[in-house]
């Protein structure tokens, strides 16, 4: 499928994107009340990363802007192959109309630094489940720190290993232990 | 004499020949239409050179069901871990049942709840309480205590298993982050003990460069694997049992393919245990029902392959405490998969999600081990047992059976007694202090570690050891996997340590 179903429905790019995005809302508000779970959330987000690329081709063929909460790169750090926890705050950051570059998992400390360098993310969001990787958002965060790139971007953290005093202690600017969490903390962090 | 249980009695199952047979079906037909992803050059070479359909640019291999039967029946299906003491050495396979030493990143305060990262103190009491207990068979030092003080990520693990041989002379778990395989080696034939090392493995259908390059190292050097499958159901593996089981079927004979190919009688475990996401949460449930019910239908599964079974059924409850929810979720899950003929369970001592890892808690497991064990061992049905003779002579009431010479014989014998489970009189525990479970756990840990002395390695072996760990020492800070800063912590750590 692509633009013209929507044009059909004699929406343009831009509202039916921003139809989207107050639909995934009330998805996400629909999961933090209980009322639907996981499966629905990432399926809707999903329907929604589908339609992206066709509404943002439209859009910049039309000239028009559209609007974004931030750009994140996300990944899980080098040693980790945990993937479940970083994916779901993929998907629900995309919900929440963040542009996300999901790096996937066992990502090396340069490939971060690489991907902040090219895309230049508002956000940096990076998982560790365990105790022994969690030391490589350390590493990431100096490596940005060397590049002279550390400032220019918000770092949140999160895993199973992953604690407020550590995630402090590393540099990092937040933590949350939820998915969700982590939304709200890109957010709030954006803001501030 | 062999260590363990041994299961006396057929194991539990769900599934009909039929359904086992769908299941197989599937899982070839999985492997061979869509195949795995596999990330290691020299791997899919050997894969495409043994008639796989090997697409190298998407690292994809799909895998005829002919190579696929034969290379799961060339699995052994038992093996031999050898332990720093050679009278603690397991024969793993068959009926034999085994309990590891469970796995916990940090030490929990019993006062608070709240985890922090264990000294080099912490870490050899739990190896020597380990060490201690009668029905802990398989030490899991790599695994314990993840997060050290002082000592850095990279070399907690070696540092943790030089522990683990030092103050616990069983066969001991290993892994293989970042290299750390090449020196876990080393350390073993230092010593001369087998490991059962853990392969990574990512599920859904995926084997990373790092897994299978630590797989092929172990096997060199003769050393068992259990690549360690286990697909949160619904994220990395359906959301169905029967859908999960047989992933993790295809993934095994994938495992099997891929390491026949590089050795063929290379003996490996399957490491498995999936579990459901609660997707009000994401969490993951690795104890509760439905992962009981896939543990035992891989069980299943594997023993019709006569491949050998580690099974996370009962390995780490969500509580966060030491508390009844963990009792049980991690006592069910481990009974059904040792009734269902899992060999080798990872148990005592880890909780909370893989967080914490408690020494008491491990002294409670092992009278849980110890029950369960012995219900694995199940009834003696003999003339003498049956005590037909016995029961005509004692008689009705006022006739009893206290004093009778069968009573003397038999009634040690039939019962399981445990070390810190209460079974004192009301009265008496009312006047000994009212102590729970944990109380009497914590008193035995004090005791063990006040009387019990590991057996002391060799000064070749120390030396061996020290050497291993000084190498591995320059070769993360050479890789600059050590900073200099964590270096400057790690060396007081050492002089503490020593």
């Amino acid at each position: 499928m692509g633009y013209e179903s929507s044009r059909r429905w004699d929406r343009t790019p831009t509202s039916a994107l921003e139809a989207l995005t107050v639909a995934i809302r009330e998805v996400c508000d629909a999961f933090g009340a209980g009322e639907c779970f996981l499966p629905e959330l990432v399926g809707a987000a999903e329907a929604m990363q589908n339609a992206m690329p066709i509404l943002e081709a439209e859009i910049k063929e039309r000239g028009e802007k559209r609007h974004s909460a931030g750009v994140v790169v996300a990944g899980t750090v080098f040693g980790d192959i945990h993937n479940i926890g970083k994916t779901i705050l993929c998907t629900l950051l995309t919900a929440d109309g963040f542009e996300v570059i999901d790096l996937g998992i066992d990502v090396p400390v340069d490939r971060f630094v690489t991907s902040v360098k090219e895309h230049q993310p508002h956000v940096l969001a990076m998982s560790a489940l365990l105790t022994i990787t969690a030391q490589e958002q350390k590493n990431v965060i100096e490596a940005l720190k060397g590049e002279g790139l550390r400032d220019g971007v918000t770092i949140i953290v999160g895993g199973g290993a992953i604690s407020d005093h550590f995630a402090e202690s590393i540099g990092a600017d937040g933590y949350d232990p939820t998915a969700p969490g982590g939304v709200r903390l890109a957010r709030e962090l954006l803001q501030s | 004499m062999l260590q363990g249980f041994t299961r006396k009695f057929p194991p539990l199952t769900y599934l009909t020949d039929e359904e086992v047979e769908s299941i197989h079906r599937g899982a070839l037909f999985v492997l061979q239409k869509t195949g795995m992803r596999i990330e290691h050059e020299g791997a899919l070479r050997l894969l495409a050179e043994n008639g796989c359909q090997v697409d190298f640019d998407l690292q994809r291999a799909r895998i005829p069901p002919h190579l696929a039967e034969e290379c799961r029946r060339k699995v052994p299906g038992h093996f031999i871990l050898r332990a720093g003491d050679r009278e603690k050495d397991l024969m793993v396979g068959g009926d034999a049942v085994y309990f590891m030493q469970g796995m916990g990143m940090r030490y929990v305060d019993l006062d608070t709840w709240e985890t922090r990262s264990a000294d080099s103190a912490e870490h050899r009491d739990a190896m020597i309480v380990a060490d201690a207990l009668e029905n802990t068979h398989l030490a899991d030092a790599w695994e314990i205590y993840t997060d050290r003080e002082g000592i850095p990520p990279v070399m907690a693990l070696l540092e943790n298993l030089a522990s683990g041989i030092r103050f616990c002379s069983k066969a001991q778990v290993a892994g293989n982050i970042r290299d750390t395989e090449i020196f876990a080696i080393k350390m073993a034939q230092a010593v001369d003990i087998d490991l059962l090392p853990e392969i990574e493995h990512a599920s859904p259908l995926t084997i990373q460069a790092s897994g299978v390059e630590a797989a092929f190292r172990y096997m060199d050097a003769d050393i068992p694997i259990t690549p360690g499958l286990g697909p949160a159901m619904g994220g990395q593996g359906p959301a169905s049992i029967a859908g999960s089981v047989l992933l993790q079927v295809a993934e095994t004979m994938g495992w099997a393919v891929v390491t026949r190919l590089h050795k063929p009688g290379g003996p490996i475990a399957i490491h498995q245990g999936a579990g459901p996401i609660d997707m009000r949460t994401g969490i993951a449930i690795w104890t509760g029902p439905a992962t009981t019910i896939s543990t035992v239908m891989m069980n299943q599964m594997l023993r019709e392959y006569q491949i050998p079974i580690w099974s996370n059924a009962g390995f780490a409850s969500n509580s966060k405490k030491i508390d009844f929810q963990a009792g049980f979720e991690k006592s069910t899950g481990t009974l059904m998969s040792a009734l269902s003929g899992g060999h080798l369970h990872l148990y005592q001592g880890g909780s909370s999600s893989e967080l914490l890892y408690s020494p008491e808690l491990a002294v409670m497991e092992d009278d849980v081990a110890r029950s369960i064990g012995r219900v694995l061992e199940g009834p003696d049905v003999t003339d003498e047992t049956l005590a037909i003779d016995v029961i005509n002579q004692v008689g009705p009431i006022p006739g009893h059976y206290l004093g009778h010479a069968h009573t003397r014989e038999w009634w040690q014998k039939e019962n399981c007694f445990l070390q810190v489970a209460d079974n004192e009189p009301y009265s008496t525990w009312v006047t000994s202090g009212k102590k729970d479970m944990l109380s009497h756990a914590k008193e035995k840990a004090e005791e063990i570690l006040a009387t019990h002395k590991p057996i002391p390695l060799t000064e070749e072996q120390e030396t061996g050891i020290e050497e291993v760990l000084n190498e591995a020492r320059e070769y993360y800070r050479n890789r600059g996997m050590i900073s200099d800063e964590d270096w400057a912590d790690y060396v007081q750590a050492l002089e503490i340590m020593n």
